[in-house]
């Protein structure tokens, strides 16, 4: 229902132009406004559709009930609501349509009569809402009606006008009745309109206010105009009402006639007559039908049962048929050519004709393209023309020709339309940082290549690629001769020349001069006849000479090209007719033409020659002149400044010179003088004149070299090849070369895609050096082109077959052809090197051609020429398929990346970061030329100007987080600085300082100087050397110790790293569950006879870190026993010695004191030389860090002290009466010897087992061992073993160390290093490693060390025969020589150097120079010595007491058929017998000496039991065997260089160590003074360097003759003391063992002591420290 | 200068198809932010239950981070993979790497940790990982920021 109104409204828009042309003359904007309005109230109705619909469809049904009335309800519906008129108006409407409308408006008033009269009125019951129904249909409304019909159409038109702009518009006042008969048509009209619209709905309340406005505006101006309009109605409404009223009086006479008469006839008559109208009216029906079929039929049939009612109806109106004539008389107001006469007259219509051009330009003008001017001219909008035209003559018709541009067309704007869009397509792929990837995929590009598949038959040959391979010319090749060389040059000479010839531009810059300077000239004559000359012109004139000068120079330089090139050209060709000469042979068919021409008129020559001079010398003095003159202006300057400065400085002097006396100066002025006084500076110098002399000279000088001056002739050349070459040349060497020509063949393969695709015939390479192929090869391709290469290859000449050059060629572009492309000449050349012996020059060596000749200059000349060829797309010819004539070539967009690349210079502007280098763009945007009018390059010109502008000052960064800041609570620097943060983090990182350490929760709770030690260590690497101390001895001691600081620190960081890697034990404790074996076992245990007696150790369950934290670990050590304790001497019996009583109950009371981290703790005291403790001793165990993992427990460096000291009872009672009451006794402890584990040891074993020899001093006043006492005695109570063992120099503890709980060791440090043996000496030194694992599975062998660079390397090269050094001038040294020299170097266990069993082996030279190693080390460079010495050594790897894993050397002895064999302890320098059941050895595994390795394989490992012929392979393995050998090549130095010990500094540092003893000796004793005894001291210093010397000859320490030295003092003296030997390692090492001794302890008031130090200087820093301490109490 | 201290534990994961898992994690934190101790990657050990729905890592996390502003607050970052017999993934990525070697991953896993493209990739629920963390937060209220 909308829509159909909708379109009703466009029915009257349609009808604007209608109305206007039938003379309903109303303005146009009006008429629009009016047609808005309507519209509006469509929308109104439309809005209250929704309320009124119902009523509305109802409204509908009752105008279609009649199927005659059908076509109405299509438009009449609104008609009737609003636009009745317009379609009335239409005078498209046919007289048909115009009964219907008559009848449709008719209907309603049917609809509404209720009265009896008219049966219609029952059909329908929804009518009844209306006002106007209510109306009794009375004939008289009936007979107006229809009498009235005409005027309808004007009725209405108002009507509905009047009702749009609203009820109150025009007759608003006009009350009416509708019961009166009397009331106009209009009224009635009205009245049903009114009716429509209250059915519609209320809405219309609301169009009233608005119309009311409207009314208002549309009254007031068009008074008159409705005024006229309701005029004219007027009368015919009064015409109508006349002719109405004849009308119903004849009405009345027909209703009287048969009302009155009653006669049927009369009746009858009225029916029939009735009916004949009916027929007609059914007649005109079917035109009319057709108008409108769009109404369904259905609509009729539901008002089916109505319609003989309608008829009748119908047939009663129709009746009146003379009012219908009417209707149609009326019609011809709308006559067609009267309202094209009319619409002639208001109308113009334009042809569509073009319009001639001249018409469209002003008159006058001529025509303009702008476009072809450069100028940019948009696209335009699309019209077409005969629009176009159309406008163009309206246009014109106006008279204007404003409208039109220069060009003659239309100026318009340019097409607004964007043709791209404006907004960047959103490519919904998937980010390329969101894809997965699969790792080590393989990209196989070689798919891609194909253009098309292999198998697609069809498209098989659509690719041709032709290459025409013309000719290849060398410009040189190894077979040249020396004359082909010179003809070359002479060759490209003459092609430069005719070059330059052709180019002629020397007469192209004279003609230009001469062009300047006339104009210059003329310039000037104006100037000077018009001397107010514009600053335009002296402009000009500057730039004319400016110009000038360039031309000159351009024209100077040509010409001396000119002349050199003509001179190096002859000079060339004499060379090479002199070579020809020379050689008596001529090869080359060169012959150089010169034509001489001399000119006609030598004098007109001269005078040009002359001219030019002078014009040139004129020239060149202005120019000079100009240059004076500023030099001049410059100097002036200079000089002014100078004589300012000059003077100044004169005054500064005077006054300095006066301030000199006065002194009151500022200090400050003094300075700003100083600063004038200094820079006088040289006076500047003025400039010289010009001198015309010189620059005559120098015009005529330029002139020469490049002009030809007058006189000499013009040369003309010309070149050809027309010189009879000598066939037979007398020279054999030429001879060869030409027969090698000869047999040169030369032909070319081409590689597509690096794939030989074809290659030409073999061609002669001729005399000439050109070989011409000329040969075209198609190719037909199925992959994308990426290279096509040319080879030329040579076959015969010197080599049988060898490739000459490769030349790349392009690919052409895809519309090439070879049709339309040339000749393209490539250029090759090969870095060969080649040289004959005949006559052929060869390649790539430098040679000068002639050197006879006037070049002399040499070059290197390369094989090189010249490939002449054509490359194009191949053209399908074939006839079929229409397809002639295609280019074969591959779609190029696909392929010619690069070549668009290259071409596209902007690219070529990207530097690598995709900067823009706007300097190349402004260049390239120069040559370009873009229009700079184009608004599509207005951005970049922007870019371009404010770029040359300078937007230089703008930053070239920016930020990423302006506001960052703000949010910020600190810097990072703060976080930085925080102590704490740092603490924490270095903490962290696990810095040794740090370790374990509790950082405070606040700042200030950190001392200031946390981080020193720290920092200083991170800066002492660095300047360590500097700052150590100057003593020589301490500086190597530093050096080597902090050189294996650095070396630990770097294993702590691997071996940290390393364990990382924790195994499963590391992490789970879990119980193994019992299985039958086990629990088979633990019965067995049970069924076992107990022995109490003879108890075993269990194996403890080892515990992990975790679980050691907050426990505390203890060191358990059981001493169980000590024998052959040494004895006290009795005291008493002095001189007595061999007094029975020295059986006497108390010869020793010896006790055993263990002390750790500063922690001691003493057994009991027990009696006798045997003693028994059987005691357990605890220590507890404090780990720096407070952690106890392996890598801070394997950093713990302390050692395990054990001392055995003898306690003396000291009778203290002076009065012998109160011994019954009073016990005053001293106790008093003398060292006897000590025992030293570090902890590592016990760490790594675990436990510490067995009988240990004590380090006791070789002499020990006041005690004896036993066994010599008893050997002294006589009292042999062994006397038959006496031959067997030499008395044992010892007293030995048997100890059993621990630690609770168990520890676990740390993992041998499993990684694999670099090794640097051969890959299969490595595998078979594993493979025999591990298959002696499987055999022997507790001995470790050693076959692959870590040298200190970190390499592994094959143990065996560590040996080699290394000299010892010379330590006694003029004596050889002997086996124990060396082997003190080795043990007085320091001895650092290798657990506590490398923890984790990282072994590392040094060299025999970086032992010495370290100073340091483990024993293995000193092992080493015993075994070296010994087997220098002579001996059969070996090292020997086992277990020793008690350092666990150590090594030995086993040395033979050959004493006719006795073999011997010996133990070296290196570490202590000590020689042991394998018979002696004493040796600290326990355990023998492997032998290893320079050759071999052997692993022990036998049952025992004692070495005493061990059997040491290395040949039974039954008992020792060997490592190489026949297959494989040992390494050949050892790693130690040749020899090893002996330094000789500063014996100054030695002599310094023994006086330090003595004072520094003295010093601690009284430190320690703070209660009591201590006195030394001077004359001990100095017998002591004598008997020192003797024990020193004793300890190389194995001599028996104990000497009678030291005893006998000191018999004086211990005559007079009761005296206990020792000499303790160490290395020297450093000055702490020496207080803690004389501390340890315990020799302080001593508090008798009158005790004395003697001290003395001797350090005996070996060479290389060794020292040997000797400290000999005594006590002495005065004997009363 | 304010610090965060997390400490907890991986506990485990459940709901996963597959039982035998373990877990990468990672902590990311932005520029301002500064480990003081601790690791801030790590991964886990293989757990496979026979009993129980859930797989029990109870892996420990102890970081310390110092911060100089509250941006880029540290994020956890996990990573479950799951072992079959062969120690592979799916059935998929055993047929690829059978011939090929490697398996699918993220080129840039860092995407994870920023949300502006994360939205793109395509995922799947896969189970649950359950986690166990303390926060410390110290001297956050000395710079304005309430905790």
């Amino acid at each position: 229902m909308s829509q159909r109104r909708r379109r009703n409204a466009f029915d009257v828009e349609k009808g604007k132009s209608d109305r206007k042309i039938s003379g309903t003359s109303r303005p146009t904007s009006k008429q629009s406004a009016w047609i808005q309005d309507e519209t509006e109230d469509i929308i109104s109705l439309k809005s209250r559709s929704a309320e009124g619909e119902v009523s509305a469809n109802e409204a509908e049904s009752s105008f279609i009930s009649s199927p005659k009335r059908t076509i109405v309800s299509a438009m009449g519906i609104s008609r009737l609501q609003r636009g009745a008129m317009t379609a009335t108006e239409s005078p498209s409407i046919k007289p048909t349509a115009k009964t219907t409308v008559v009848e449709d408006i008719h209907s309603p008033t049917g609809d509404k009569s209720s009265s009896p009269v008219s049966p219609v009125s029952t059909k329908h019951k929804s009518a009844g809402n209306r006002r106007t129904q209510l109306v009794p249909f009375s004939e008289d409304t009936l007979d107006n009606f229809n009498k009235d019909e005409l005027e309808v159409k004007d009725v209405i038109s108002i009507d509905s006008r009047q009702h749009s702009l609203g009820e109150s518009s025009l007759e608003g006042s006009r009350s009416f009745t509708s019961q009166t008969d009397s009331r106009s048509y209009r009224d009635r009209l009205r009245d049903r309109f009114q009716a429509v619209r209250e059915r519609a709905g209320t809405s219309v309340i609301e169009t009233h206010t608005r119309s009311r406005l409207r009314h208002r505006l549309l009254n007031q101006p068009s008074v008159s105009h409705f005024d006229n309009l309701i005029q004219k109605e007027e009368v015919e409404v009064g015409e109508a009402l006349e002719r109405h009223e004849q009308a119903k009086a004849k009405w009345k006479e027909v209703i009287e006639a048969v009302q009155e008469g009653s006669s049927t006839e009369a009746a009858d008559d009225f029916f029939t007559q009735v009916h004949e109208e009916d027929d007609r009216e059914r007649a005109d029906q079917p035109n009319s039908a057709p108008a409108s079929p769009g109404v369904p039929r259905g609509e009729s049939e539901e008002a089916d049962g109505g319609e003989d009612q309608t008829k009748l109806v119908t047939s009663d109106f129709l009746g009146l048929h003379d009012e219908w004539e009417l209707v149609q008389a009326v019609a011809p107001g709308y006559q067609r050519d009267e309202q094209e006469a009319r619409e002639q007259e208001l109308y113009f219509i334009p042809s569509m004709g073009p319009v001639p051009l001249e018409d469209k330009l002003k008159p006058g003008h001529e025509v303009r393209y702008l476009e072809e001017e450069g100028l940019h001219v948009g696209n335009h909008l699309a019209v077409t023309s005969r629009n176009t035209n159309k406008l163009e003559r309206r246009l014109l018709a106006g008279g204007d020709r404003k409208w039109f541009g220069d060009d003659g067309e239309i100026i318009s704007l340019p097409d607004p339309c964007r043709l791209v869009p404006f907004h960047p397509p959103v490519c919904d792929e998937v980010n390329s940082i969101l894809d997965v990837e699969y790792k080590l995929a393989t990209i196989s590009d070689f798919e891609n290549k194909y253009i098309v598949q292999p198998g697609d038959i069809g498209v098989e040959d659509r690719y041709l690629l032709e290459v025409d391979i013309c000719s290849v010319t060398f410009s040189h090749h190894p077979l040249f001769s020396r004359e082909h060389v010179l003809a070359q040059r002479v060759t490209e000479l003459y092609l430069k020349y005719s070059e330059r010839a052709v180019l002629g531009q020397g007469q192209r810059l004279a003609g230009r001069l001469e062009a300047l300077r006339i104009a210059r000239d003329s310039l000037k004559k104006v100037l000077k006849q018009a001397p107010d000359a514009s600053q335009q012109q002296l402009e000009r004139l500057q730039r004319y000479v400016a110009e000038i000068r360039e031309t000159r120079r351009l024209r100077q330089m040509e010409g001396s090209n000119d002349r050199q090139l003509l001179s190096n050209l002859l000079l060339t060709w004499r060379d090479l007719k002199k070579l020809r000469e020379l050689q008596g042979y001529t090869s080359t068919p060169l012959r150089l033409q010169i034509h001489k021409e001399f000119s006609d008129d030598p004098a007109a020559e001269i005078r040009a020659w002359d001219e030019e001079i002078r014009k040139e010398i004129d020239e060149l003095e202005e120019e000079y002149q100009e240059e004076y003159n500023t030099q001049l202006d410059e100097y002036s300057k200079k000089l002014a400044v100078w004589k300012k400065r000059r003077k100044a400085m004169h005054e500064a002097k005077r006054r300095h010179q006066s301030k000199a006396e006065q002194r009151i100066e500022r200090e400050f002025d003094e300075e700003t003088e100083l600063e004038i006084m200094e820079p006088s500076g040289e006076e500047p110098k003025p400039p010289a004149k010009v001198n015309m002399g010189v620059v005559r000279s120098e015009v005529m000088e330029g002139l020469f070299q490049s002009f030809r001056p007058p006189g000499e002739p013009k040369v003309y050349l010309e070149l050809t090849t027309s010189e009879a070459i000598d066939q037979n040349p007398g020279c054999p060497n030429e001879q060869q070369r030409r027969t090698a020509v000869k047999r040169c063949d030369l032909y070319v393969k081409i590689f597509y895609n690096q794939k030989e695709v074809c290659s030409s015939h073999l061609q002669p390479l001729g005399p000439r050096f050109s070989v011409s192929i000329g040969q075209l090869f198609p190719i037909r391709i199925l992959q994308w082109p990426e290279s096509l290469k040319v080879e030329l290859h040579e076959e015969g000449g010197t080599f049988a077959h060898h490739l000459v050059a490769e030349i790349y060629l392009p690919f052409p572009s895809s519309g090439t052809t070879l049709q339309n492309c040339s000749l393209e000449h490539h250029e090759f050349s090969s870095n060969q090197v080649l040289t004959f012996s005949h006559a052929g020059v060869g390649c790539g060596t430098y040679l000068c051609p002639f050197p006879e000749g006037s070049n002399k200059e040499v070059t290197c000349l390369y094989t090189s020429g010249v490939l002449a060829c054509r490359v194009a797309w191949g053209v399908d010819n074939n006839k079929h398929g229409g397809r002639d004539g295609k280019i074969l070539a591959p779609p190029e967009k696909y392929w010619t990346k690069e070549q668009r690349d290259s071409c596209t210079d902007l690219m070529a502007m990207l530097d690598e970061e995709g900067v823009m280098d706007i300097e190349k763009l402004r260049e390239w945007a120069e040559t370009s030329q873009l229009d700079p009018n184009d608004p599509r390059n207005a951005s970049f010109f922007y870019l371009i100007k404010n770029a040359g502008v300078g937007f230089s000052t703008e930053p070239n960064y920016f930020r990423l987080d302006p506001l960052q800041a703000e949010f910020d609570f600190c810097k990072m620097d703060d976080l930085v600085a925080n102590s704490r943060l740092r603490l924490l983090q270095l903490r962290d990182q696990r810095e040794p300082e740090f370790r374990g350490l509790c950082v405070p929760l606040r700042e200030k709770e950190i001392p200031k100087d946390m981080f020193k030690v720290y920092e200083k260590r991170l800066t002492y690497t660095d300047s360590q050397l500097e700052s150590l101390s100057s003593d020589p001895l301490e500086l190597h001691r530093d050096w080597g110790q902090k050189f294996l600081q650095k070396v630990r620190q770097r294993v702590l960081k691997q071996c940290h790293l390393a364990q990382q890697h924790r195994q499963l034990q590391d992490i789970v404790m879990e119980d193994q569950v019992p299985d039958i074996g086990t629990l088979g076992l633990t019965f067995i245990k049970w069924l076992q006879p107990k022995r109490p007696l003879r108890p075993t150790r269990k194996e403890r369950k080892k515990i992990t870190m975790q679980n050691v934290a907050g426990q505390e670990v203890k060191i358990i050590v059981n001493v169980i026993h000590a024998f052959e304790v040494p004895v006290r001497k009795d005291v008493d019996a002095v001189g007595g010695g061999q007094q029975a009583f020295r059986f006497s109950m108390v010869p020793v009371r010896p006790f055993v004191e263990v002390s750790f981290q500063g922690v001691s703790v003493r057994t009991t005291t027990a009696e006798g030389a045997n003693p028994t403790w059987n005691q357990d001793l605890q220590l507890s165990l404090k780990s720096p860090s407070g952690d106890y993992s392996p890598g801070s427990l394997q950093s713990i460096q302390d050692n395990l002290y054990l001392h055995l000291f003898d306690e003396i009872v000291v009778d203290l009672l002076e009065d012998d009466r109160m011994r019954e009451t009073n016990i005053h006794q001293r106790l008093e402890r003398n060292w006897l010897g000590s025992l030293q584990i570090p902890f590592s040891t016990l760490y790594f074993n675990s436990r510490i087992e067995g009988t240990f020899k004590l380090y006791s001093p070789p002499v020990l006043l006041g005690y004896e061992k036993e066994s010599h006492h008893r050997e002294f005695s006589g009292l042999t109570i062994l006397g038959d073993t006496q031959q067997v063992l030499p008395p044992r120099d010892a007293t030995f503890l048997s100890l059993f160390i621990t630690v609770q709980p168990a520890l676990n060791p740390p993992e041998p440090f499993k990684e694999k290093l670099e090794s640097s043996e051969l890959a299969f000496m490595e595998e078979h030194l594993e493979n025999w490693e591990s298959q002696v694992a499987k055999q022997v599975p507790h001995r470790k062998v050693k076959t692959l060390v870590i040298d200190i660079s970190g390499k592994s390397v094959c143990v065996t090269r560590f040996f080699q025969p290394l000299a010892p050094p010379v330590l006694l001038e003029g004596e050889s040294i002997t086996e124990e020589m060396a082997a003190r020299f080795v043990s007085k170097i320091p001895k650092i266990s290798g657990s506590i150097l490398f923890p984790g069993l990282f072994d590392i082996w040094l060299t025999s030279d970086q032992i010495l120079h370290l100073l340091s190693g483990d024993s293995e080390d000193h092992a080493v460079l015993l075994c070296c010595f010994l087997m220098y010495l002579g001996k059969t050594a070996w090292l020997l790897l086992g277990v020793g007491i008690p350092h666990g894993r150590t090594a030995y050397v086993l040395t033979r002895e050959k004493e006719q058929h006795n073999i011997s064999y010996w133990l070296w302890d290196p570490v202590s320098g000590q020689k042991y017998s394998i018979q002696d059941s004493f040796c600290p050895l326990q355990k023998v595994f492997c032998l290893i000496n320079d050759e071999n390795i052997w692993v022990n394989v036998q049952q025992e490992e004692l070495p005493w039991r061990t059997r040491f012929d290395i040949t039974h392979r039954s008992d020792w393995w060997p490592a190489f065997g026949r297959s494989v050998g040992a390494p050949v090549g050892s790693v130690q130095p040749a020899a090893l260089v002996y330094v000789a010990t500063s014996i100054s500094a030695t002599q310094m540092l023994q006086d330090r160590i003595e004072k520094q003893l003295k010093d601690c000796l009284m430190k320690w004793r703070k209660t009591a003074r201590t006195l030394c005894n001077r004359y001990c001291i100095a017998i002591l210093r004598k008997l020192l360097p003797a024990l020193e010397h004793n300890t190389w000859n194995c001599q028996n320490l104990s000497s009678p003759d030291h005893i006998q030295e000191l018999q004086h003092i211990l005559g007079s003296h009761k005296m206990c003391g020792f000499p303790i030997n160490l290395p020297y390692t450093n000055m702490e090492a020496i207080t803690e063992a004389m501390k340890a001794t315990g020799v302080h302890y001593n508090e008798s008031p009158d005790v004395e002591f003697a001290l003395a130090v001797y350090i005996h200087p070996f060479p290389n820093n060794v020292l040997s420290v000797w400290v000999y301490v005594a006590s002495l109490i005065k004997r009363r | 200068m304010a610090e965060v201290h997390l400490i907890g534990q991986i506990i485990g994961a459940s709901k996963f198809p597959n039982q035998s898992l373990f877990c990468k994690w990672g902590i990311h934190a932005g520029g301002g932010w500064k480990v003081i101790s601790g690791l801030k990657e790590g991964q886990t050990q293989v757990d496979s239950p026979a009993c129980d729905g859930i797989t029990y890592w109870c892996h420990p996390v102890d970081i310390h981070f110092a911060t100089k502003g509250i941006q880029g607050w540290p994020k956890l970052h996990l990573q479950v993979y799951h072992l079959d017999q062969f120690g592979r993934s799916t059935l998929r990525d055993q047929f690829v790497q059978y011939f090929l070697g490697g398996g699918p991953q993220l080129k840039n896993p860092d995407l994870i940790y920023s949300g502006n493209d994360r939205y793109r990739l395509q995922t799947e629920t896969m189970g649950v990982v359950h986690l166990e963390l303390g926060v410390v937060l110290r001297n956050f209220d000395k710079y304005g920021v309430e905790c």
